[in-house]
Parts: structure tokens; sequence; C-alpha cells
């Protein structure tokens, strides 16, 4: 189980849910720099883009080992945010397409702590956006949908399962928490011969005196508020290959853990989107 | 991690503590042209306009290490024949994390071949002559082996010799390993005389003096210069490029003054260099045996000759000068720099300066220059090597055939099969004959029976009667 080779026959699927509402204007802090939730998420999420297309480079081109989709939530709808048609897109077809850049300017610490300034180039296939409702239940239909076409082509019965990223702040608008339970359910059900999709859930924070969890291991550990139990239930229980690179992020608890974090800074979003797309280690 | 990779190769501060000037990605359409595979990312790059690739291994640096120190468990993680093009590094890559860890990772360069034409312009010469001065200039360089430029943490008066014309020499940290280090040194060295022949003034302006003094003085007072540990060596580059400065001057005057007809383009052009002993042997075709005392001498390659004494055999140059002494059993001719010798009753291979590249220990080594592998054996037992000597196979065969359209034939236990150069077996070994490939297609016996196979052992014929 997840251990399938991913190869240009049999790719695998990445899907970013992405909240848009207008509560993403918040502030929280990328490094040393405070900026909006959505900027942080768009750069993110965009960071995640750009390593998938460099896993897929090669000497003689783009070779096409993922499917990817985003879809943005906000107002009234969820919205496809990569590609004009189809639900999913290929490496190749992105780094087609015209975006823009930004060079962002990272701070490292070197081992003898020395402070340098790394320039970094961003490439934003995916803009930020902050307005309106939560309709994260909108977001989910959509993502059962085009996961379900496809888990059931036959080139991806053999492929590794698909990961689902749910990036959020808040709780949804147009929908309760039995009918989002039962959408996460339908989307953790669907998969391949090589395991179930994988749903990780992400609510970012914008103030770090909250206290943030990664990958509960037990309902103990949350706050223990409707909120956080609805994040773990439609979360999936991440499989056994993903223990060690867990443990790396945190200690105290013993698996399974959940695909779920609480209160998540930036550099934790970037640990937890690190692991959850782990099967791309494979390919280097 | 990709990610990571390429911030890392744009900021090379305080990531390469040898490597100077400027290091990059080169770009294509805004993207790096990279790509990676199984245990390493390869990213073309530019370092102060040298083309380079560097290599990156992705796993941790012990790891890494160990896995290169053991021949079959690196060659199952890196699946790759250039290898050996490529030096591996002292130091490391340092690799900043998305998430602000960090790894070290071990990094090699691959260099372009010393044959790589260097862009220079020289007044009163055009590309054909300049041609020629380039062949001279490799020539003479690859004949002074003595001044190989492998070194690491120079200091600041180390000179830079680059294929942009300007002298700037190639700072990087050359590890004990690596075939490419004469690819290096000849470059580098091609860089310096063919710099200091032009008297180019930007060139020369680099080096620390005076704008007015002259480029060979310049070098006289560099020379006079304590450079300690492996600065010793810059120096022995700057006493050749002396040496070749002196010669370069009537050099010139050759290319600028004969007919571009009885210019060779070899850049043999000793016969022009009055009272000059000191000239270029050709780097094709064979020589009169000027060697009286000599029963037997080989064929002329890469400058040098098998010679045979009637005791034993050495190399020699052109002008019959004694290049590697031996003493050997057995002496093969030069290919791509490397030789087959046979040593105190073993074989192995040397390189053009009479080190073994190979050590002398095998039984039996034949060079497969089809598939650039080499058949060796060791108490009867056969395997497959590479030509840094490194097993690609384990001594387990009873016999190894040479290569056809890339497969060779095995033997083992009277029953012969096919693999590949990399050793995979392509069949099993059970067919009682055998025959070479030829146009993708083989014939094979097994019980009586007559098959034809594909190069990818399965059959695709029986034949009957």
């Amino acid at each position: 189980m997840y251990s399938a080779r991913i190869t240009r026959h049999s790719p695998t699927a990445f899907v970013l849910l992405i909240d848009h509402s207008g509560s993403m204007e918040e502030k929280m802090m990328y490094g040393n720099v405070l900026t909006t939730k959505a900027e942080v998420v768009a750069i993110v999420t965009n960071l995640l883009i750009g390593e998938l297309i460099n896993r897929c480079r090669k000497d003689d081109g783009i070779v096409d080992y993922f499917d990817i989709a985003a879809i943005g939530y906000s107002g009234e709808e969820a919205r496809l945010l990569l590609g004009k048609s189809g639900y999913f897109i290929k490496p190749s077809a992105l780094v087609l397409s015209d975006c823009r850049r930004r060079l962002l300017t990272q701070e490292r610490v070197h081992p003898d702590g020395e402070v340098y300034q790394s320039p970094v180039e961003v490439k934003y296939w995916i803009e930020p956006k902050a307005e309106g409702n939560t309709p994260m239940r909108s977001a989910l239909d959509m993502a059962l949908n085009m996961l379900g076409r496809w888990c059931r082509r036959p080139e991806n019965e053999l492929s590794y399962p698909p990961t689902v990223f749910n990036i959020t702040d808040g709780e949804a608008t147009d929908g309760d928490y039995d009918i989002l339970c039962q959408l996460a359910s339908d989307i953790k059900g669907l998969g391949t011969q090589d395991g179930k999709t994988l749903l990780i859930n992400i609510n970012i924070s914008s103030t770090s005196s909250n206290k943030s969890l990664v990958f509960p291991g037990s309902r103990d550990e949350l706050p223990g508020c409707r909120y956080t139990n609805l994040l773990y239930d439609m979360s999936s229980e991440m499989p056994a290959e993903y223990n060690d690179s867990i443990l790396d992020l945190k200690r105290g608890s013993s698996p399974p853990y959940r695909g779920m974090s609480l209160n998540t800074s930036a550099g934790r979003l970037i640990s937890m989107m690190n692991i959850g797309s782990r099967s791309i280690n494979k390919l280097l | 991690m990709v990610n990571s990779l390429i911030e890392s190769v744009r900021n090379t501060d305080g990531r390469f503590r040898t490597l100077r000037g400027k290091i990059y990605p080169v770009l294509r359409d805004g993207d790096p042209v990279m790509y990676s595979g199984r245990g390493f990312c390869d990213f073309s790059m530019e370092l102060d306009s040298l083309g380079v690739r560097m290599r990156c291994f992705t796993g941790r640096k012990t790891d890494t290490r160990a896995r290169l120190s053991a021949v079959s468990a690196f060659l199952s993680v890196v699946d790759e024949p250039s290898y050996n093009r490529f030096a591996y590094l002292e130091d490391e890559l340092l690799v900043f994390d998305e998430d602000g860890g960090y790894s070290y990772l071990d990094i090699a360069i691959e260099f372009t071949p010393a044959g790589v034409p260097l862009p220079l312009a020289v007044p009163g010469l055009d590309a054909g002559r300049l041609g020629v001065l380039a062949a001279w200039a490799a020539n003479f360089a690859a004949t002074h082996a003595a001044h190989r430029l492998c070194h690491g943490n120079l200091t600041a008066e180390s000179i830079y010799i680059d294929a942009g014309n300007r002298p700037v020499l190639a700072d990087f940290g050359m590890a004990s390993r690596g075939d490419n280090r004469g690819d290096v040194a000849a470059l580098a060295n091609i860089a310096c005389v063919l710099c200091l022949s032009t008297a180019d003034a930007r060139a020369v302006s680099l080096l620390p003096g005076s704008a007015d003094e002259p480029a060979g003085g310049r070098l006289e007072r560099l020379l006079a210069v304590p450079l300690a540990g492996e600065g010793s060596r810059v120096k022995e580059v700057l006493r050749v490029s002396l040496d070749a400065s002196k010669e370069t001057g009537k050099i010139l005057e050759a290319l600028r003054t004969l007919p571009a007809g009885v210019l060779p383009p070899d850049g043999n052009l000793s016969a022009f260099l009055d009272g000059t002993d000191s000239g270029p042997v050709p780097t094709h075709g064979t020589e009169e045996a000027p060697k009286a005392r000599y029963k037997i001498v080989g064929n002329m390659h890469d400058m040098l000759m098998s010679a045979y004494d009637g005791d034993s055999w050495c190399y020699i140059d052109k002008h019959g000068r004694v290049a590697i002494p031996g003493p050997f059993s057995d002496a093969g001719d030069f290919a791509e720099g490397l030789a087959r010798v046979e040593y105190e009753g073993h074989y192995g291979m040397i390189d053009r300066e009479g080190r073994f590249v190979i050590q002398p220990v095998f039984d039996t080594l034949e060079i497969d220059s089809d598939t650039n592998r080499i058949i060796v054996s060791l108490d009867g037992e056969y395997g497959l090597a590479d030509r840094s000597g490194r097993m690609v196979t384990d001594f387990r065969y009873d016999m190894i055939y040479g290569s056809s359209e890339g497969i060779f034939q095995v033997l083992k236990d009277g029953k012969f099969g096919y693999i590949t150069r990399d050793g995979k077996m392509i069949t099993r070994i059970e067919y009682d004959e055998t025959t070479c490939f030829a146009e993708g297609r083989a014939t094979v016996w097994r019980d009586g029976r007559k098959y034809v196979i594909g190069n990818d052992g399965e059959i695709i014929d029986q034949i009957i009667g």
C-alpha cells in the first residue's frame, strides 16, 4: 500500500482546495514578513506546484508524473484555479502557461549563525484572494466529482493514491458537520489499488498565540471544540509509510496520525505539505 | 527539495568554499535547465562563463558517501554511464529546506571536454589559423603533464583562466577521484598558453602587477611569490606557461606569415620552430620509428607509442624519449587516454602519465571499445567493469565475450546467455549455444531447438529444421 511507482503512465494526483474567503485577508507572518494569510497560502501552494514541476524536469523535457488541480472557494461557489478545461492539468501544460513571477527574499541562517538573505523566485499560477464566505462544501463536492473520475480511469488503477490538501482558516458557510463529514468520507473512500485518497485538512492561523497542533495521534490532543473535531473527522488517517516524516515534525504521540493541523504557521504549513507530498520523493 | 537546490545553486555565498566566480543555473525560457533522477539532480550551470553540469546527490551526506564507496550499491542508485566524467567535489552544497532546516549534500561537477574550442580573438589570425594555434597549444599542454592542476583552497594569489579569454584558473575543489582531471588541467593550461601567446592586454591585466609590465616578466615575478600548499602546483602551471610564452612568438609569426595551405591542422608546428627541440607531438597517426634500440614499436596513439626493447615494454613519444618507463610485460595502444598493460604478471590500465587507473590485479583484461567496458577475470571467473575499474558485475561468469550491438554473450556452467553493458540479464543463462546480435536479433539453441531472439531476450521465432 502507498508504494506504487509514479511514472508518466501511472501518475499520481494532487488536489489543492484553497480557502479564498474574506477572513484570509488577516495578517500572519511569513518568515520575518507580515503579510496576509491569502498571500502566504498562495506562496506555499505555488512553491509546491513549482516543486512538482521541477521533479518532472528531465534532460529532454517535462515528464508528466502528476495530475494537478487547484480549487478556490469563496463567496457562493468553488472554481478551478488551474487550466482552462478539464479538472486536472499536467506539469507540461503548467510550464507553458503564463504566470506572474515574484522575487521573494527568504532569510536563511547558516549553521555558523550568519544570517543570509536569499532571493527566491516564485511563479504565481495561483493568485491570492480573500473575499466573501467560505463555501467549503462546494469545493469538496467538486473535488469528489473530479477525483471520482480520475480514480475510475483504467490508467490510474494502479497509481499512487491521490492527495488532497484543504487549506482553510475557518468554518464552512455552506454545509454543516454531517454534510462535510459525509463528503470527506466519500473522498477518502475513493482511491486506487494502491490505497485510498488522503485528505489533509490544514487550518491556518493569523496569530502565534494560539497553540498549534499537527498530525494528532488521537482526539485527546484536540482542544475539544466542534470545529477541531470536524477537521479531525474529515481528515485521513495517515498511512504508516508517513510516520517517519511525521515524527521528524512532532514528538510526543504515537501513530496512527490524522492528516490535519490546527493554528498552522507558515513554516508548519510548508512542513505539512512536504509531508503530504512525500510520494514525490520517489522521483529524486 | 529541488526548489531548495535551485536556490542554493543561484546563491553561492557560503555554499561552495572553494568554487569562485558566479554560479547560477542556466535558464531556458526562465526555468532552470535541470533534471532529477534516482539519487541525484543535475543542473546546467555557468561558472565564470564556463559551462558545467553540477550533480547534486539528494541523499544525506553520510549515506551518499557510503553508497559511493560501494560500487555495486552506487550503481544501483545512479544508473548513469557518464558518471566517470564527473569530478566529485570535496565540498558539499548547503541546501536550506523550505521549513528552515538544512542539509549538506554531496556534489560533483562535469566539465566540458578539453576538445571544446576556446573562443579567442588573436590579431592577424583568422579562424583557421586560430584553430591551428589551439591545436598546437593543446598538444603543448598535453605533453607537459606534470602540471596537473588539481587543487583546492587556493589563496588569493591564484589566477583565473576560463574559456572566455580571461586568465581565470578554474578554482574547483577537485577530489582525488575523477577521470576528468586531465580535461580540467588541459583546458586550464590551453587557456593559459593561449592567453599568454596573444599578449592579450585584457588577459594580462588580470595578472597581479603593473599594466606596463610584460606578461613574461609578470609571470616570473609571480613565480617568486611563495604559494603555500596547493599553490605550488599553480607555480608549475605558471612555469610551463612561461616556457610556452617564449615559443609562442615564433608560433604566431609562423601562423601570420605562412600560407594557409602549409599549416598543419593538427598543430604540429615543430618544423617551423627553428632550433626548438621541445615542439609538440601530433595527436594522430603513426610516426616513423625513430628507435633503433626497440625491437617492436606500436602505433602512435594519444601521442605515445608502446615500444619493446627485447626485455620489456615501455611508452615513448615521437622523439623516442621514454615517457612511461614501465617495465611492462605487455603494453597495448593508448585509446582515450588509457592503455592496457601487464605488470608483474597481472593486467591493469594506465593513463598517459603512467599512473594506474585500474590497478594491475586482473588475470586478463580486454577492452570492449563498443561499450566502453572492460572484461576482466580473476581466478578463472569473469566480470565486467567500467573504465575506471568499478565492477559492473561480480566475477560470476566462466567467460564474457566481446559485445555486439551493446550486448555481451556470457558463459556459465556450460550454458550461454546475454547481458547488457550494465550487467543486466537479458536472458537466462540457459542456452546450449548462442550467436552475436545483428540488427537486433540473435540465434540461440536450447534442447535441440533453434530460436531467434530479440535484444530484449524475447523469442521472436522458432526455426524448424
